[in-house]
């Protein structure tokens, strides 16, 4: 129904949240909320036009093949409703049918999607299909905020035309990650299947097998690590009418009976301050967040995930608590008002002193950092407050708000302060201070970051000193760090593989595939497997190199340097070389891949050596007459008779721990959409005592480590 | 010194240490480890001064260890397989 001869005017939204904050922002009280079908559409007056908001669920459109059927290599591709392609995604038919109706009735267009490559390419795809090409009639708004003030100027400033380019780059980036990931990920099920084996899902892609490659590249070196013993010699020693915990100067000793020898000499015996240094470090503020940082900070003070981290900050953004946080920026560019923000932050009980106090020291900008992105600041508090806010999302609103104080705070400034002592042997002892002088932007950060003190009692060169005892301490070279989510998006991040805002999914993907396990990554056998043969046949595919190079080519499409379409050719030729190679040798790679899935299959089933008979291994076996499964020994034949029931439901995978009260293994059950807990395999361990007794599942928790 | 076993020599079957298909007695991985194992006792002969067996037994028994060398370790020490036995390929 046309009211009147108004223009009527279309703006799409990627979320349904956004959607609601647009429509207000821009219509205020003047907003009618109605509904097609189960999409929110949100109409008002706006200047003259007849504007209407709507929502996108993400993306509606997708990347799928050309045709029926499942072969490769393929490289004919399409861009289709995603429900037709992905089963999760059933509820986007109505979605598309709600805006292809409201299209029909408008005469412009506006994509105020998030301003970034997923956000452009989710407007054009919508404009282009389900807005039957009005693509080429559309303006596009730009804001990092969701806040009314933004969202204002975004309207009253957008651009006469679509971000074509950015657009265009997801859409290759989409169109590429498509064309490997299904190439490679068919070969290798296909060259598996061809073995005889049965079903196992495997895959393979652009970004996700380099990743995969330098996680088992460190496995192994952790693996292979082979301690060195070395000894460090410390010593407690009388100074300055004080007791200092001191060094021996020169670090490491080689030698077990040197390092004795020192100790022995050195114990008890008296010495004399050889020098004194002094000096002041100076710690700057820390930059405001991108979000890499932002991820890494989480995961080591809440040891949150980098995709729980990414969740919760873009359901801030939607609450218009923070800016937009799929940025790689480390900068607030001087078109942000920061006294605006640090004012709305002074509203709250909490925030209020660090607030005022930096508004009353006239500084207004913040330390900014080398990274930037153009379409978006460094991820910083909007000023708006919460009213109620949840657990999690309390803790990473928090971060980011003292992270943004501390950008604005003085540097911290510590007295570090060194003493020598000499014995007579010759052996010198160095004792460490340092104590703070000013705080500076720490008092905003805290409890994320804080300065250590550890005093030292005055003493002048020359002053008598006495070592009042010595050790040797042995000690052993350590293995390589693992990776931690966190870490391992940060490597991503300096080799340029993914961007910002996939990296926390690939290497989902890589938990999801059973490639990768634990908190502190370790590689699977299926991981190790997989890397294997793809370094073997396909050594371009884990190449770092190859990876970075397409990605650097999408961002040429985005500047304007390159064209889609010649880069997307580059990557079907560089697939296709991929495909032949394992074409070539497909028999040896299903060989290798049913080697590897066997290898893991018995892996997932064995649980740990027996304690009964001490020289079987307890394994998830099925009974042939009700096909239930239960914990056996492979010793059976030998007469080893152990066995005990199991959960029926929920997949279970063996802990790799031992029960502490029984010593049998603990298996991890994990239903659907359920915490996993941790069990004790034996249904006669004593922790189950409470169990038993029927107070619960309290056996499975005592029992597990 | 006994003879030398050639960790890599044609197939043999399975690796001792981990049932894996190997060309010799011991798989990649494992005879990578075994060779690391040796060429590091003279390390820790020079300065923990230990011998041989008791090199294994605190190698095998150390958290940072790798899993891969503590496994040729306790392997080597089960084979009673002396310094030297290990052959380079």
């Amino acid at each position: 129904m046309r009211r009147g001869s108004l223009e009527r005017q279309l703006i799409i939204c990627e979320k349904p949240s956004a959607a609601e904050k647009i429509a207000f922002a821009l219509g205020g009280a003047g907003v009618r909320r109605s509904r097609r079908g189960k999409v929110p559409v949100y109409s008002f007056e706006l200047g003259g036009k007849e504007v209407t908001v709507v929502p996108s669920i993400g993306h509606l459109y997708a990347a799928a093949q050309q045709g029926p059927g499942w072969s490769f290599p393929m490289f004919s591709l399409v861009w289709v409703p995603i429900h037709e392609v992905e089963r999760r995604a059933s509820g986007a038919k109505a979605w598309i049918r709600a805006i292809s109706d409201l299209a029909a009735q408008a005469d412009s267009f506006v994509s105020a999607c998030d301003l970034d490559t997923e956000g452009s390419l989710i407007a054009y795809m919508i404009l282009l299909h389900a807005c039957h090409g009005a693509d080429s009639r559309a303006r596009r708004m730009r804001f990092s905020t969701l806040t009314r003030q933004d969202l204002q100027a975004a309207y009253a400033g957008m651009t006469s035309t679509l971000d074509y380019g950015v657009a265009e780059a997801g859409k290759a980036r989409h169109e590429l990650d498509w064309i490997f990931g299904v190439n490679i990920s068919r070969a290798l099920m296909d060259s598996y299947s061809r073995t005889g084996s049965s079903f196992e899902v495997l895959s393979a892609g652009r970004v996700q097998s380099p990743v995969l490659y330098a996680l088992a590249k460190r496995e192994a070196a952790i693996r292979l690590h082979l301690p060195d013993p070395f000894w460090l010699i410390g010593a407690e020693a009388e100074v300055g009418g004080g007791i200092v915990q001191a060094r021996l100067k020169g670090g490491k000793v080689l030698s077990k009976r040197e390092a004795e020898e020192i100790a022995s000499r050195c114990s008890g015996a008296k010495a004399v301050v050889s020098g004194i240094a002094e000096r002041e470090a100076v710690i700057p503020p820390p930059f405001p967040f991108d979000l890499g940082t932002l991820q890494s900070e989480a995961s080591r003070i809440f040891g949150f995930h980098p995709s729980r981290t990414q969740k919760i900050a873009e359901k801030l953004y939607l609450e218009a608590l923070i800016s937009y946080p799929r940025t790689a920026s480390q900068k607030i560019p001087p078109s942000i008002n920061c006294v605006q923000i640090l004012r709305g932050l002074a509203g709250s009980d909490y925030y209020r002193e660090m607030a005022e106090e930096i508004l009353a020291s006239g500084r207004t900008r913040p330390r900014e950092g080398k990274k930037s992105d153009p379409a978006h600041p460094a991820i910083h508090p909007t000023g708006a407050l919460p009213r109620s806010i949840g657990r999690d999302e309390g803790k990473v609103y928090d971060l980011v708000v003292k992270r943004f104080l501390a950008a604005f705070g003085e540097a911290a400034v510590q007295a570090q302060a060194t003493i020598e002592l000499e014995c007579g042997s010759g052996d010198v002892f160095v004792a460490d201070g340092r104590a703070t002088k000013e705080a500076g932007w720490t008092r905003y950060y805290k409890p994320y970051a804080f300065l250590k003190e550890a005093p030292l009692p005055k003493a002048s060169a020359g002053d008598e000193a006495k070592v009042l005892r010595a050790w040797a301490e042995g000690r052993f070279t350590a293995p390589p760090p693992r990776f931690t989510a966190s870490s391992a998006i940060r490597f991503m991040e300096r080799n340029g593989l993914g961007t910002k805002s996939t990296r926390a999914e690939v290497l989902d993907t890589l938990y999801r595939r059973g490639y990768i396990d634990g908190w502190k990554i370790s590689v699977t056998e299926l991981g190790f497997g997989v890397t294997r043969i793809l370094k073997k046949f396909f050594p371009d595919l884990v190449s770092i190199e190859l990876t970075r190079r397409l990605e650097e080519e999408i961002e040429g499409i985005g500047a304007g340097e390159r064209r889609a379409t010649e880069v997307v050719l580059k990557g079907i030729d560089l697939a296709k070389g991929v495909c032949e190679k394992m074409i070539d040798k497909y028999e040896e790679v299903g060989d290798e891949l049913s080697k590897v899935v066997r290898k893991l299959r018995e892996e997932r089933r064995t649980l740990g050596p027996c304690p009964e008979c001490k020289s079987g291994t307890l394994i998830i076996t099925h009974s042939r007459k009700s096909g239930k499964r239960f914990v056996g020994c492979n010793n059976y034949k030998n007469g080893c008779r152990v066995t005990m029931p199991l959960p029926q439901r929920g997949r279970i995978t063996p802990s790799k721990s031992t029960c502490k009260v029984c010593g049998y293994p603990i298996i991890e059950v994990r239903g659907l959409g359920k915490r996993p807990w941790r069990l004790c395999v034996n249904n006669r361990c004593g922790s189950k005592g409470s169990w038993q007794r029927g107070s619960g599942k309290a056996g499975s928790e005592d029992g597990a480590e | 010194m006994g003879r030398s076993r050639d960790l890599d020599a044609p197939a043999r079957g399975a690796c001792a240490v981990c049932g894996a298909p190997s060309g010799g007695s011991l798989c990649a991985r494992h005879s990578k480890a075994a060779r690391k194992i040796e060429a590091h006792f003279a390390t820790w002969r020079e300065r923990a001064g230990v011998e041989w067996e008791e090199y294994l037994r605190l190698v095998s028994e150390n958290d940072l260890s790798g899993a891969w060398i503590k496994e040729t370790a306790e392997y080597l020490l089960r084979s009673g397989m002396r310094f030297g036995q290990i052959s380079r390929p």
